[in-house]
């Protein structure tokens, strides 16, 4: 095995469950979560010539990554609208089901703000960098969604965005 | 409590139950992988047969014309592998016949063209998964998968044999007959869905 393939293999092994957590949280399936991170692990291999030389070749995979859970849960979404009427409800294993359910009604990109913003503690500047919007849109987002959640789960909203 | 500390605590915890087949799914990239170069390289193959074959068309002959064309030899006709050469994953069910078995879970099913067989057997299943061997003959496949499964080297180690049918979205098989129970829990009336 060359050295760049036993790079490429430490990197996934380092990286994956992060994003694959990441993703799952955005599009709510773990089947849905496994196909999107492996294809961005599949795209970081296919330019791991280039990608492996910047500075953080596991950032690129997870924006790539996050960018197609987004696009996946816009997806599912209009899908799931389509489908309501005939398909039976999942089964959701999350421990705070609760709180999976009230995220999974949000527009996907504000699942994926309220994601990026909460769990992995990401900056506003970074998180419009990552989904491609300005850092006004992505406030917007986490105010909008942040209310909605407060709502749905009865607890307060107390704090501003950075 | 507030909606933020509620999303920080809840979120951490909804991440954390779920518990990712780094393995099983490294496997599955680089099959993808390989099975993508090997399709580029089949379609540069045909581009460059295609020009080659235009250019023997635009070039006059300049032979004698009278003499009719050589019939290919036996020896450069390949006979070809068949279509269910490729790259699949199947989801063998968990229940008490594929648990006892060791088969439940995901496995990923390399066909080769030249009759080679390999596996990426779920984390339960313990026996030998390379050097093995498929053969297939119209629609009947046979093959000695698994063989070293519980109960399965019995009657000189008979190969399973099965009706293949392909689809885009998958290939099933058809039990015609076959000793071997780990073997049957794979094959009969599964979807192996190849990986594109």
């Amino acid at each position: 095995m060359g050295e760049e393939r036993r790079e490429y293999e430490w990197l996934f092994r380092a990286a994956y469950p992060g994003v694959l957590r990441t993703a799952f949280l955005i599009v709510h399936d773990r089947g849905r979560a496994e196909e999107v991170s492996q294809e961005a692990f599949l795209q970081l291999l296919e330019h791991w010539g280039r990608v492996s030389q910047y500075e953080r070749p596991d950032a690129w995979v997870r924006r790539v990554a996050i960018r197609m859970a987004v696009k996946q849960a816009k997806r599912d979404r209009s899908r799931v609208v389509l489908e309501r009427s005939v398909r039976p409800v999942r089964e959701d294993p999350a421990p705070d089901i609760d709180l999976s359910r009230a995220i999974a009604t949000l527009a996907p990109m504000q699942r994926a703000v309220v994601v990026l913003y909460y769990l992995e503690d990401r900056p506003v500047l970074e998180i419009a960098r990552v989904l491609q919007v300005s850092e006004s849109t992505i406030k917007q987002h986490l105010h909008r969604a942040r209310a909605r959640l407060a709502v749905l789960l009865d607890e307060e909203v107390t704090e501003d965005v950075r | 409590m507030s909606v933020e500390e509620r999303l920080r605590t809840g979120l951490a915890r909804n991440s954390d139950s779920l518990q990712p087949s780094v393995e099983r799914d490294l496997a599955l990239v680089l099959a993808r992988k390989r099975r993508r170069t090997q399709r580029r390289w089949a379609g540069s193959g045909l581009a460059a047969a295609a020009a080659v074959t235009a250019i023997v068309l635009a070039v006059p002959h300049v032979g004698d014309r009278s003499q009719p064309a050589e019939p290919p030899s036996t020896a450069e006709v390949q006979e070809p592998a068949g279509p269910v050469v490729g790259e699949y994953v199947v989801d063998v069910a968990r229940t008490p016949g594929t648990r006892a078995a060791g088969v439940a879970g995901r496995w990923v099913i390399t066909l080769a063209a030249d009759g080679g067989m390999s596996f990426v057997p779920p984390p339960g299943y313990l026996g030998v998964v390379s050097g093995l061997s498929y053969r297939s003959d119209g629609d009947l496949m046979q093959t000695n998968a698994l063989i070293d499964s519980p109960g399965c080297q019995t009657d000189g180690e008979e190969p399973g044999v099965y009706r293949w049918t392909q689809t885009v979205e998958s290939l099933q098989f058809v039990l015609v007959r076959d000793p071997c129970d780990a073997r049957r829990l794979v094959f009969a009336g599964q979807r192996w869905v190849p990986l594109s």
